[in-house]
């Protein structure tokens, strides 16, 4: 039993590392510009696939070096991606309307979902594995050293964007321009570096965890960043959308619930509700949570008493 | 059309009322009179693409008073199109050997939406914009998931097959023309209960909401309240719209209820025009048309079609016809007013 | 009447408004006055709602505000005006009048939007936000978007959204800063005659000179207190007094030149503004 629990819970530190990573990215973005940029998800899967395609091209695969190559490349090609995408989708909308840049968010994911699927076509492809392989026993739980590079690359990348926003010049302006881009630029911060700032992280981040998400399951499919993707929003919220440890939270806290529930349900209700269900539990969650915390765990509440006080000072 | 009908009448700036623009009701007529005479001569598949397209702007126009009206952003509406298909699916077919008519359906299947909106509405309409988006958005999958894995209730991912052939008092609805009648009429409806809505205090309160919901409160509008209303008629206007979908299809499956339908749904109006019933009209014929258009690209199709979308929204932000160009409008132009 | 009732507000640790107490009384001008951050919007806004009491309690005749909803606080008679302007931007004039007339329960809403019967009362509405505009020289505005009419229009028309209604206590915070010369006194004008026997009206102003003018009584609060209630004559001769036992000359002219400061629309953050009664 204890062994089944602690099997269960390095499964959810995996998935929820992968969680995490997406929703660094969407919590940034809405963090200083209040927009949910649908195009995450697509960029999630762009990097899985421009992984792919670099292992062919530079002839390595199967070696955790490899990987590393491969993922920094990736990284920031993808970022340069993300970049483009902001400067011709997003910022002439800017200050138009919160629905305008959304739609165009959304129109953006249609587009780099089909120029993934034209490129590397329709069916599921076989996903080499940048992770190193083998397995360790813990108390009775079976880790793999996928698991454990996934969680440990994840871990890094994360400590280096929290050191990188508190510590460095740059992580402090995209902080100023996260809180109130008028100041900002008042004190000579242009919001635009920042924000490009922004969209080349994030969607670096989310491309990492393309890699490591289809290097984990072996397979890489053009349409699966769309429920991984709203699976990370729905983690971003959780935490409090806007804060970095909060998507952070989310994402671990979401993995945990989605490891606990697929595997207990079941078991709970009888085989009522079976496995199949695993992509709500998320959702339901998340209904829940908000019922009680409208502003998400670490979310800062925004009462009108807030909201007042803004607009009067 | 009486003339004692109220949303006719309109107030000046000396604060009288005028009756029916005679002209403009005239050319609001000739729009469907002309959907009509078209639809007597165009082939099989074309008068389906035309019987989408009104499909697609009465979901529109009932999505407008949630997202146009009141500016909450609903991303699972499709749920309630597939509430309203499943019903006509589930009481008009072989599934469970019952067999329905279909005004009562369709009756129930708007009922079942609005329900459902309200349900949903109720522990959702707390919250601020975006987070409504995302949990409507989950709401939808939730629906979908339901209908995929409730194999006793809707056969799963097979779907339903065999389902009724639609009569309407006596009237057989098989062919795509016979449905292009039908859709004018719902669309005619729906097209004027929404107007109807804009112009009253309904109306005025959920627009109050959607500009500054703190002091729409402070004035003693009950916003929840309001939301929830609006939220419940939209809901049932979906509704309807499956329950014709499914009688129209005569197969319902989870495939056809995903997030990209919601997605459609919402383009349309904001592509039309956000708030304008003639915004959901002109939206949802070009988001139909252009993709059968495109179909000669197949695989570019939707490479296409979200380039399209970018650069509409690009250039027209806030949609081909801005919400000041309504009916209203147009009733005022053509009426002979200032 | 509206009654505050050993009434405190904190933020944190901060007391904005500290133990207050005092009764506004229908049929007259009742005026607020003190430095920037001395609790005076606080004050507002836990009347209307948009605060929530921290202790005490705010009543209107025998009803208590703080334990209703705010949109039903709207419903028992309270108007309120906003210091910074809070228009329904993107509706007409006229819109944004019927707001404040939209009838409270769902099945009215519902019969009037789907005409059973509403429709008289409709008319009604609208002639009554007419006449209100009419009253304050909105009228050939009414059709025009609110958020495109000049700085001095829209404090019209937030103060013509407030009585629509027929409140029983109106609160106006600041309803002349920001105005010119000429606008200030046309405002003076229309508050004079909205005076009448049921109204309990409030006003928050910086423009001792309006104040004077116009108030029937007069409080005057700092740092949260209360720190004198009295007749115009009474608190001039008061704040003389202190002026002259504090040492501080001219903090009357120092109210006035917030007011000038907030003409050209620089807004005064606390501790940047002015000081008053600093021991
Ligand atoms: N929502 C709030 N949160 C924190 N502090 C507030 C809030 N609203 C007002 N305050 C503080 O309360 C004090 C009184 O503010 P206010 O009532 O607006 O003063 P004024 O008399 O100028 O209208 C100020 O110091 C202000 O900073
Ligand atoms: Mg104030």
């Amino acid at each position: 039993m204890g062994s089944v629990i602690l099997q269960q819970t390095i499964n959810a530190l995996t998935v929820g590392s992968i969680y995490a990573l997406i929703a660094l990215g969407y919590t940034m973005v809405y963090g200083v510009l209040r927009l949910i940029n649908f195009a995450h998800s697509e960029l999630f899967t762009a990097g899985a696939f421009i992984g792919l395609g670099l292992a062919g091209a530079l002839g390595v695969s199967g070696h955790p070096f490899a990987g590393v190559l491969v993922g920094v490349i990736t990284f920031v090609i993808v970022g340069l991606i993300g970049v483009s995408v902001e400067i011709v989708a997003y910022r002439p909308l800017r200050g138009t309307s919160r629905l305008a840049p959304m739609l165009s968010a959304l129109g953006m994911a249609v587009v780099i979902q089909n120029a993934v699927m034209l490129i590397a076509g329709r069916r599921p492809l076989i996903y080499p594995s940048f992770l190193p392989n083998g397995v360790v026993e813990i108390f009775g739980a079976i880790v793999t050293y996928k698991q454990i590079t996934i969680f440990a690359v994840a871990v890094i990348l994360m400590v280096g964007l929290e050191l990188f926003v508190n510590r460095t010049n740059l992580g402090v302006r995209i902080r100023a321009v996260a809180e109130n881009a008028e100041t900002a630029s008042l004190v000579g911060i242009n919001p635009n570096t920042a924000i490009s700032l922004i969209f080349f992280i994030g969607p670096g981040l989310g491309a990492v965890a393309g890699i490591l998400y289809s290097s984990f399951y072996g397979v890489a499919s053009f349409t699966m960043g769309f429920v991984i993707g709203m699976k990370a929003f729905t983690a971003a919220i959780l935490g409090g959308i806007g804060s970095i440890p909060g998507a952070v939270l989310g994402g671990f806290l979401l993995g945990a619930i989605e490891t606990f529930a697929t595997a207990w349900m079941p078991v709970l209700t009888g085989g009522l509700i079976g496995t199949e269900y695993r992509d709500i539990f998320a959702f339901s969650v998340l209904v829940l949570i908000l019922l009680f915390r409208p502003a998400g765990l670490l979310g800062e509440h925004v009462s009108e008493e807030t909201m007042v006080y803004k607009s009067d000072f | 059309m009486s003339a004692k009908k109220p949303w006719c009448t309109r107030v000046t700036s000396d604060a009288k009322t005028t009756h029916i623009p005679w002209l403009g009701a005239a050319v609001l007529l000739l729009l469907p009179v002309a959907v009509l005479i078209l639809g007597q001569f165009l082939p099989t598949y074309p008068l389906r693409v035309l019987d989408m397209i009104l499909l697609y702007a009465i979901l529109g126009l009932g999505l407008n008073i949630v997202v146009g009206y009141a500016g909450l952003l609903d991303l699972g509406f499709v749920a309630f199109y597939a509430i309203g298909a499943y019903s006509w699916a589930l009481l008009a077919s072989g599934q469970f050997d019952i067999h329905l008519p279909f005004w009562l359906v369709l009756i129930i299947g708007a009922g079942l939406a609005g329900i459902a909106g309200i349900l949903l509405g109720i522990p959702v309409l707390r919250l601020r914009g975006d987070y409504l988006a995302i949990v409507t958005l989950g709401f939808g999958e939730i629906i979908r998931v339901l209908m995929n894995n409730l194999d006793g209730l809707t056969n799963g991912p097979q779907g339903i097959a065999r389902i009724d052939e639609a009569h309407l008092f006596g009237w057989t609805l098989s062919t795509p023309l016979d449905f292009l009648y039908l859709l004018v009429g719902l669309l005619i409806i729906a097209f004027l209960f929404v107007w109807r809505i804009e112009g009253s205090a309904l109306g005025t309160a959920l627009s109050a909401v959607r500009e500054d919901q703190d002091a729409a409160r402070g004035c003693g509008i009950d916003t929840t309240r309001v939301k929830l209303v609006a939220f419940c008629t939209s809901a049932m206007i979906g509704g309807a719209g499956g329950v014709v979908f499914a009688a129209m299809q005569r197969f319902v499956s989870p495939e056809s209820f995903t997030f990209w339908e919601s997605l459609v749904i919402v383009l349309v109006i904001v592509v039309g025009g956000l708030g304008n019933p003639f915004g959901a009209i002109l939206g949802a014929t070009l988001l139909i048309l252009i993709p059968e258009m495109l179909r000669a690209w197949a695989d570019y199709r939707l490479l296409l079609y979200g380039i399209a979308l970018v650069l509409i929204i690009l250039s027209r932000p806030r949609g081909l016809l801005p919400r000041a160009y309504g009916p209203s409008w147009l009733m005022r132009r053509l009426g002979g007013g200032r | 009447m509206l009654r505050f009732d050993h009434v405190t507000k904190q933020f944190g640790g901060f007391k904005a408004v500290d133990d207050v107490s005092f009764t506004v009384r229908p049929g007259i001008i009742t005026a607020v006055i003190g430095p920037n951050g001395a609790g005076k919007s606080t004050l507002v806004n836990m009347a209307a709602g948009s605060y929530r009491v921290s202790t005490g309690r705010i009543l209107i005749d025998d009803v208590e505000l703080q334990a209703l909803p705010k949109h039903k606080i709207a419903h028992a008679g309270l108007s309120r005006t906003y210091q910074n302007i809070r228009l329904f931007d993107g509706m007409s004039v006229m819109k944004n009048l019927e707001v404040a007339l939209v009838p409270p329960s769902i099945g009215s809403l519902v019969s009037d939007t789907f005409g059973f019967g509403g429709r008289r009362e409709a008319e009604e509405r609208r002639e009554r936000c007419f006449e209100v505009l009419k009253t304050l020289g909105l009228a050939p505005f009414a059709e025009r978007q609110a958020g495109s009419l000049a700085y001095g229009q829209q404090k019209l028309v937030e103060l013509a959204r407030a009585i629509v209604p027929k409140p029983r206590v109106l609160l106006l915070d600041e309803p002349a800063a920001g105005l010119n010369h000429g606008e200030t006194e046309q405002l003076k004008q229309h508050i004079l005659a909205l005076r009448q026997p049921d109204l309990a009206m409030v006003l928050i102003e910086h423009d001792m000179k309006l104040i004077m003018s116009i108030s029937d009584t007069i409080i005057v609060m700092n740092r949260g207190q209360l720190l004198a209630e009295g007749s115009p004559a009474d608190i001039r001769a008061n704040i003389e007094v202190q002026e002259a036992y504090l040492g501080q000359p001219g903090a009357i002219r120092d109210i006035e030149a917030a007011a000038r400061g907030r003409r050209n629309r620089v807004r005064l953050r606390e501790g940047e503004g002015l000081t008053w009664h600093q021991p």
